[in-house]
């Protein structure tokens, strides 16, 4: 099967890495290029407004590990997030 | 920089991360778990980095099929979880190469 897959510069697939192994090739040669300055602005400007500032947390969990053997939820009840649900509780 | 590059957490992490100007961590290797991203980013924060930054977007098995939205769906779990900087992955600039195919790939900083 002929693809553009391993060469840049011709139609859309255009070159792909890793052989197709991980998204996304973002590039003019995207049919969706002309629309990414909306998601790329939103995050710049979600950018700018989480860099300002002083970060303050609530709460904070102290985990007493050494060696992290994966990357576990380490909190499992789900109580915030279910308080989050209820705002007026 | 990433500490500790598409490793799980461990504890290079609590080591490094205060030592590094500009801690970044990936969503691929995060499995965009949103507690990935607090637990990455607690050290950075009482390490008062400014800048937390992650590598957001590479989705496995999913090339060419991402969509605008997912591509904005780990940039709101990763500004949940702390992190405010984002590399997206990735921007092909060389093509007629056989090899080394991953060299050529550089991703884009908003």
């Amino acid at each position: 099967m002929l693809t553009s897959l391993q060469y840049g510069n011709t139609t859309w697939p255009s070159f792909t890495t890793f052989n197709c192994a991980f998204a996304e090739m973002h590039g003019r040669h995207q049919p969706a290029f002309e629309f990414y300055s909306n998601p790329i602005g939103y995050t710049a400007r979600l950018q700018y407004i989480f860099q300002s500032g002083v970060p303050k947390m609530d709460i904070a969990f102290y985990q007493k590990f050494t060696a992290y053997r994966s990357v576990p939820r380490n909190y499992q009840p789900i109580d915030f997030e279910t308080d989050g649900k209820h705002p007026r509780s | 920089m990433q500490p500790s590059r598409m490793a799980k957490a461990d504890e290079t992490q609590q080591t490094n991360i205060p030592n590094v100007n500009g801690p970044e961590c990936e969503s691929l290797g995060f499995s965009y778990v949103i507690d990935a991203y607090r637990q990455y980013a607690a050290p950075a924060n009482l390490a008062c980095k400014r800048i937390i930054s992650a590598e957001c977007g590479a989705n496995v098995e999913e090339a060419h099929q991402q969509t605008l939205p997912e591509f904005l769906w780990d940039v709101k779990r990763s500004i949940a979880g702390s992190v405010n900087n984002f590399i997206f992955y990735g921007y092909p600039y060389s093509g007629n190469v056989s090899y080394p195919l991953a060299l050529f790939v550089s991703s884009v900083e908003c």
